[in-house]
């Protein structure tokens, strides 16, 4: 009898480890949203808006995204009848057990509002820094290397005009998610705005004197482009640098093309 | 008889090719050493021409470089662009070979010549004996050569006001004693398949030559001391194997770096895919110093 109650008990197990383990692969999450958390606050003088799940642990890391444009109450509602990308990219943070603080890119321009963003979340075990189609995440890694443990940027490039008088000071571990046919922040770089993608990732890999790199392909997902990792180590600082060339023309997230949270939070989780 | 007959052929060719004046081991005496090196001197050369150095790989010699087929090229250019051509000779490294001091394992205790000290003193020379221009001094090699291209860019990027590298490499070593402090105008033309200076780098030095940085990792430390923000790919009109230029622009120098990918490309000048002693001498005419 305890032998059929062990083997149930071991089923079970297994069936729901298999889902879950499912579930971080694909990026996909059956969500009760009413077991996320929104809330709007003002930090620093600018709005925000704090994503979390209802239960997390008190010193669970924080993930500051610098999105390019924030209309928070309606792009970031909780409404499964309209999962917009942001949608899906917020409610990752039930996977991942982070908390979510988006800010608009105007205030992610400001280095010292992205610092009283940080300081706002003291119980934080560590911080990351993300900047989706801006390239806030390559400002803030020269101005501000030491504040978060790792650095994102997704759909943008290093922008040209800080970059004229900025320079990288100090390693860092930076993660890039790229499109080469995105058309608005192109790959080869926009006059006067962005830089080329490879440039804005050399950049950081020649500061972190990475001496090696190898470049994997992503499994397809049917009808997408294929994903490409190109991850570049080694080196006297410790500090690596992923790129992920996405053959499509996607400006957004790439999560049509691949699992980028997962792989996003993947890495930072390793930093 | 047909042979005699070739060569006949072959001196008139090389003659009509190049009309200028052949000054054989020249030498100079820098850091106790004599140095040996090669000229040749367009007919009708001004003041004030650009000076171009060539430097040989390891194990070669500059005699070699001044009479191979290959790059013969540069002497009909430089004739066309009234350039004086300098062929210096490395000196004996501790394997007992032609070797520039880049800091290969074996050289970096036991050889104490400055090749980039010893090149720079022969552009000043050759600026007082032939009124060469003291701007306008440009730098390509290849393999070891091309490694004395990378540190002269590391430590003396004001010297030149190009330099250009075949099959070069960025040691570790370089990397770790030196800073690129200035921006300099740089190529480098490099084989996806070369074997001997391989394209993903050696970081744990498994083929002899010291850690190396894999090559676009390299030429990306260029582009990004220089500050470049733009890139430009165009793939050239295929001849043998496919040539991809990757032009880094847009730094607030000017200061460019042109990276040509020569796919599937072996350890040599790449001349069997395209012009490349024409763009390489372009490309310091597009960096000439007024």
């Amino acid at each position: 009898m305890k032998k059929i109650l062990y083997i149930i008990a071991l089923s079970l197990f297994c069936s729901v480890a298999c889902e879950q383990n499912k579930t971080n692969d694909d990026d996909t999450v059956d969500v009760n949203t009413s077991s996320l958390t929104y809330v709007a606050e003002n930090i620093a003088g600018h709005e925000v808006v704090i994503v979390k799940p209802n239960d997390i642990e008190f010193t669970a890391p924080l993930v500051v995204v610098v999105a390019d444009d924030l209309e928070l109450k309606t792009r970031m509602s909780p409404t499964p009848e309209v999962p917009d990308v942001n949608f899906k990219a917020a409610e990752h943070c039930l996977i991942g057990r982070y908390t979510l603080c988006i800010v608009g890119a105007e205030a992610g321009e400001d280095v010292s509002f992205l610092a009283a963003v940080k300081e706002a979340f003291p119980t934080a075990s560590k911080a990351y820094l993300l900047s989706y189609r801006n390239g806030y995440a390559y400002t803030a890694a020269m101005q501000m290397p030491d504040t978060f443990a790792a650095y994102a940027c997704v759909s943008g490039a290093i922008d040209v005009e800080p970059y004229k008088t900025l320079s990288f000071t100090k390693p860092v571990s930076f993660v890039h998610v790229h499109a080469v046919n995105n058309p608005e922040c192109k790959w080869e770089g926009v006059e006067g705005k962005s830089a080329s993608v490879s440039l804005s990732v050399g950049a950081v890999v020649a500061i972190n004197e990475n001496i090696t790199y190898k470049t994997s392909t992503l499994m397809p997902r049917e009808g997408k482009g294929q994903v490409s990792c190109t991850h570049y180590t080694g080196g006297k600082s410790g500090c690596d640098v992923k790129l992920y060339t996405v053959e499509s023309a996607n400006s957004g997230w790439c999560d049509e093309e691949f699992e980028v949270y997962n792989q996003i939070w993947n890495f930072f989780k390793a930093h | 008889m047909k042979k005699i007959i070739a060569l006949f052929v072959t001196l008139v060719l090389c003659y009509t090719a190049s009309a200028g004046t052949n000054k054989m081991n020249q030498t100079i005496e820098d850091q106790g050493l004599t140095r040996r090196y090669h000229l040749y001197i367009p007919n009708d050369l001004p003041d004030g021409a650009p000076l171009v150095f060539i430097l040989h790989g390891y194990g070669g010699s500059a005699e070699s470089y001044f009479n191979s087929g290959t790059i013969a090229n540069f002497k009909t250019l430089a004739d066309e662009n009234k350039m004086l051509l300098c062929y210096p000779q490395a000196s004996v490294d501790p394997k007992s070979k032609n070797g520039w001091n880049v800091y290969y394992p074996w050289q970096i205790n036991a050889m104490k010549v400055d090749d980039c000290e010893f090149i720079c003193n022969l552009a000043k020379h050759l600026q007082t004996t032939y009124k060469v221009s003291d701007k306008n001094v440009f730098l390509t090699g290849m393999s070891n050569g091309g490694e004395m291209c990378y540190l002269l860019a590391y430590r003396k990027p004001n010297e030149f006001a190009a330099i250009a590298s075949m099959a070069g490499l960025t040691l570790i070593e370089m990397a770790d004693r030196h800073n690129y402090e200035s921006p300099v105008a740089f190529m480098e033309v490099h084989g996806t398949g070369d074997m001997t200076s391989r394209w993903e780098g050696d970081a744990t030095n498994q083929y002899g030559w010291g850690a190396y940085l894999p090559v676009p990792v390299a030429v990306g430390a260029v582009a990004a001391a220089n500050k470049c923000v733009y890139e430009q790919t165009t793939e050239l009109p295929q001849v043998k194997n496919r040539v991809i230029l990757h032009r880094y622009y847009g730094a607030p120098s000017g200061k460019e770096v042109h990276f040509y990918e020569v796919r599937n490309g072996g350890h040599n000048w790449a001349t069997d895919s395209f012009d490349s002693c024409n763009v390489i001498i372009e490309f310091f005419k597009k960096n000439m110093v007024k």
